[in-house]
């Protein structure tokens, strides 16, 4: 792709998505709050309850900034209270991402009440966590043996993702529930590694998030508990790093569209494509036309294609690309063309250079699904891979301003590894960073059939992988 | 909204088909408490639950992340990808001289030539220059063909690979290459169990990333440590309860939804492609290295002949299930229960 051309199409697509603002929120609820000074953070969330009022009053004599976080019937309570004119917004918790009158309802909202800021909070977030495959239940564990032995990774790429898409001018806002199962867990809550995994998620995602804080670690912070102070040094470590994200000027890069109008469809083969670090992004199938293809390599759609969107598919496909239509059945040009059945459930059409198979079922099996679309590209070779590191997400950016590649990258497990990267391009340098060492230091990379090969030194929880430009000025 | 329940319902039937059948349950005391952990190593999720006296809690939490140590530290030894473990510097120099192994090593080298022996050569450390190539092809890169699986054949073969007691190897091979997927984390979850049975725990599953698990004593007021066992047909139900021993289930990697290609993750030594039995395999074992071992050499052998096997051993019971929910079960000591379905039984020989 030419240079001018792939600036031209990031600086359009930057210009239409909401950035994020690289914060981290901190959901407040304890009666003792410690000062702002020390917690290191200015703004609070406060829950609408009864009791918000006095907590925020208390907020505020401490010098915080505070967002009430309430559900949408709550928001004229929350703004016909006491403390309305001094919040510094309300965060309306969203939880049906498929609802179709949310941004409505955020629209008049903001008409009504010209002078609140109200964010949009996205709810159905989940901690981000490698999970093995005991399940707790009250009386007792449930225990299965199967042969899949991958670890399971639960993450909130698949939920930005098609935020973005569903709501393109709200910058992706999310918040998430701890899933504390264990009595060990319950009574010390999450540790500093859960709390620094979720902030750097967040910032992988260049999202900002509401971070819930266990209450045990809200008691502490706020009876100045040593214990608690070490481990908010970490959260608060994480929380800067998310800070330096360059957030901006970036645009995810795509090597597979997915086209989507259902989050509930759809979510699952989402979340296990990125889990197979497959570079991708979402969209409504009505924007298929200005979704600039060229630069994809698969484009994947979980809805039916109208006559328009047909035509655009199979010119995508004649060119080269693939296209994989998952249980959306339809009269389609490409019908007209020799099919033959690729798999049990599968149909396959060559069209030009490339193809367009259709899956007649939905996808029962996500993570069979995304190792089957892997191996479609095939020789088509991803963009990014990583080698040796089954539980690290790798999200690829481009740099609008510098017209450099930036990998953010998240690691689920907790143990330190090294993790073998190749990207394509040649690049002037290659540097990383990482929430410990915040620096840029160097990396020796090599360049062999048009990838740059290098390896992160073993790294806990997060990275980011600068790659500049050959062409930067 | 279909998609995602149907997907939820095929591994939430799993998780939720019970254990609680037999109520494995409770810390009915709030003496005992349930305790959990787990860590990232070999590839998958290790867990441990133990049932702790609550004085015990904190100690008995330690005790567990010690054992996750030692499955770090196995992995060090044993892994194929990390190129400074153990396993990879053998498989670099072990063609020209004979290699120094440590205790852990030569021991799993030793039982895994035991299994290889018991099969004919079906359960064979020695297939990774298959397994490479056709994990190449899985991820996109070109299926062997014919005369270049004929090449990476003449590097398998569990008889070139000689140990030499007390503690050494040599390849026989110029290209020879282990790869102890098959029975590793059998392994470690064997180590697990007598690190935490060494410190006192008398009640514990140790779970290698659902794929081999092994239990210490029961839950409080139970029989046994209650398990799910892989159905591919979602008909059969098959159920286990563990006391003191292990169960392991080996299943070939499901066939491409999107094309024809062949695939699969456990190739046969034999034929030097991916097995193409489909159903899944669950053995019972009173080691999970044997339970490891044996699930993927009943798996390759087959019903047929992986019945005869399993039947002369003593302490094992397997279970094959069918897509199509056909049953065929040895039943040893520890029985494996089934509801309906097709079933064909034989008796384990001996105890």
């Amino acid at each position: 792709m030419r240079p001018l051309s792939l600036l031209g199409n990031l600086l359009l697509l930057v210009l239409v998505a909401a950035p994020a603002s690289a914060k981290t929120y901190v959901r407040w609820t304890n009666a003792q709050i410690p000062p702002p000074n020390k917690l290191g953070v200015r703004d609070l969330v406060v829950p609408w309850t009864t009791d918000a009022p006095e907590l925020a009053q208390k907020a505020w004599s401490r010098g915080y900034r505070v967002f009430i976080e309430a559900e949408r019937p709550d928001v004229d309570a929350v703004e016909q209270s006491a403390v309305a004119s001094r919040l510094s917004g309300i965060a309306v918790r969203v939880g049906d991402l498929d609802a179709t009158e949310t941004q409505t309802a955020l629209n008049s909202l903001r008409h009504a009440y010209p002078h609140t800021k109200f964010l949009l909070l996205l709810t159905a977030g989940k901690e981000p966590r490698m999970k093995g495959h005991m399940v707790f239940e009250r009386n007792g564990i449930l225990a299965v043996s199967s042969p899949t032995s991958q670890p399971w990774v639960d993450s909130n790429l698949a939920l930005v993702r098609y935020a973005r898409m569903r709501f393109p001018s709200e910058p992706p806002l999310y918040t998430f529930a701890w899933d504390l199962s264990g009595p060990l867990d319950q009574k010390r809550g999450p540790s500093a590694q859960d709390y620094a995994l979720a902030v750097c998620e967040a910032a992988a995602l260049h999202a900002d998030l509401v971070l819930p804080l266990h209450e045990s670690l809200q008691s502490g912070l706020g009876n100045n508990q040593a214990d608690a102070w070490k481990i908010w040094s970490d959260v608060r470590s994480a929380m800067r790093y998310k800070e330096t994200q360059s957030e901006v000027h970036s645009q995810a890069l795509a090597d597979v569209i997915v086209a989507t109008d259902s989050y509930a469809k759809s979510v699952e083969p989402i979340n296990l494509l990125s889990r197979h670090n497959l570079p991708l992004r979402v969209i409504s199938p009505s924007d298929l036309a200005t979704a600039r293809l060229t630069s994809a390599k698969m484009l994947v759609t979980f809805s039916p294609f109208d006559a328009q969107e047909a035509h655009i598919a199979q010119v995508f496909a004649k060119s080269g690309g693939i296209v994989v239509l998952v249980d959306s059945p339809g009269s389609y040009p490409w019908h007209s063309l020799t099919s033959s059945p690729s798999a049990e459930h599968a149909t396959s059409y060559s069209v030009g250079k490339g193809k367009i198979i259709e899956l007649a079922e939905p996808v029962i099996d996500p993570e069979t699904f995304s190792q089957n679309v892997r191996g479609l590209l095939g020789s088509r070779r991803p963009g990014v891979s990583l080698w040796n590191s089954l539980t690290t997400l790798v999200v690829p950016y481009r740099d609008a301003k510098s017209g450099g590649t930036v990998l953010e990258l998240v690691d689920y497990s907790e143990e330190p590894a090294d993790v073998q990267v190749r990207v394509k391009g040649e690049f002037a340098s290659v540097r990383y960073q990482t929430p410990a060492d915040k620096k840029l230091n160097p990396l020796t990379s090599h360049f062999r059939d048009g990838f740059t090969e290098f390896v992160i030194p073993p790294f806990q929880t997060a990275a980011r992988v600068y790659l500049e430009s050959l062409n930067s000025e | 909204m279909v998609t995602c329940m149907r997907w939820h319902r095929v591994r939430g039937l799993a998780a939720l088909a019970l254990l609680t059948v037999w109520g494995v349950a409770a810390h009915a005391s709030p003496d005992i408490q349930l305790i959990h952990r787990q860590r990232y190593a070999m590839g998958t999720v290790f867990e441990i639950a133990v049932y702790s006296p609550s004085v015990d809690v904190d100690k008995n939490a330690a005790v567990m992340e010690r054992a996750l140590d030692e499955v770090v530290r196995l992995d060090q030894v044993m892994s194929n990808y990390k190129t400074d473990s153990e396993l990879s510097h053998v498989n670099r120099v072990a063609h020209d001289r004979t290699v120094v192994l440590s205790p852990d090593l030569y021991a799993v080298i030793e039982e895994s030539l035991l299994y290889s022996r018991l099969s004919g050569g079906r359960f064979d450390i020695t297939v990774a220059p298959l397994v490479d190539a056709w994990k190449r092809a899985m991820n996109g890169g070109a299926q062997p063909t014919s005369s270049e699986e004929t090449r990476l054949r003449a590097c398998v073969g569990y008889q070139k690979l000689e140990l030499i007691p007390p503690n050494r190897v040599q390849f026989h091979s110029p290209c020879m290459c282990l790869d102890l997927g098959a029975i590793g984390k059998g392994y470690a979850v064997d180590r697990v169990a007598a690190i935490l049975r060494s410190a006192g725990i008398s009640s514990a599953l140790i779970d290698a990333g659902g794929s081999t698990l092994y239990a210490i004593g029961a839950p409080p007021d139970k029989p046994g440590w209650a398990v799910q066992l892989r159905d591919p047909s979602s008909k059969v139900d098959p159920k286990v309860t563990l006391l003191d021993n292990s169960v392991s289930t080996s299943e070939q990697t499901p066939r491409d939804l999107l094309s024809k290609d062949l695939s699969g993750h456990i190739v046969d030594p034999s034929t030097g492609a991916p097995a193409g039995e489909v159903s899944a395999v669950s053995v019972v074992a009173p080691t999970a290295t044997a339970a490891d071992a044996l699930s993927t050499t009943l798996l390759l052998l087959g019903p047929v002949r992986g019945k005869s096997v399993a039947a002369g051993l003593a302490g094992v019971s397997a279970v094959w299930v069918s897509p199509q929910g056909e049953v065929v079960k040895v039943s040893g000591v520890t029985p494996i229960l089934v509801k309906g379905g097709a079933n064909t039984t034989a008796s384990a020989g001996t105890q």
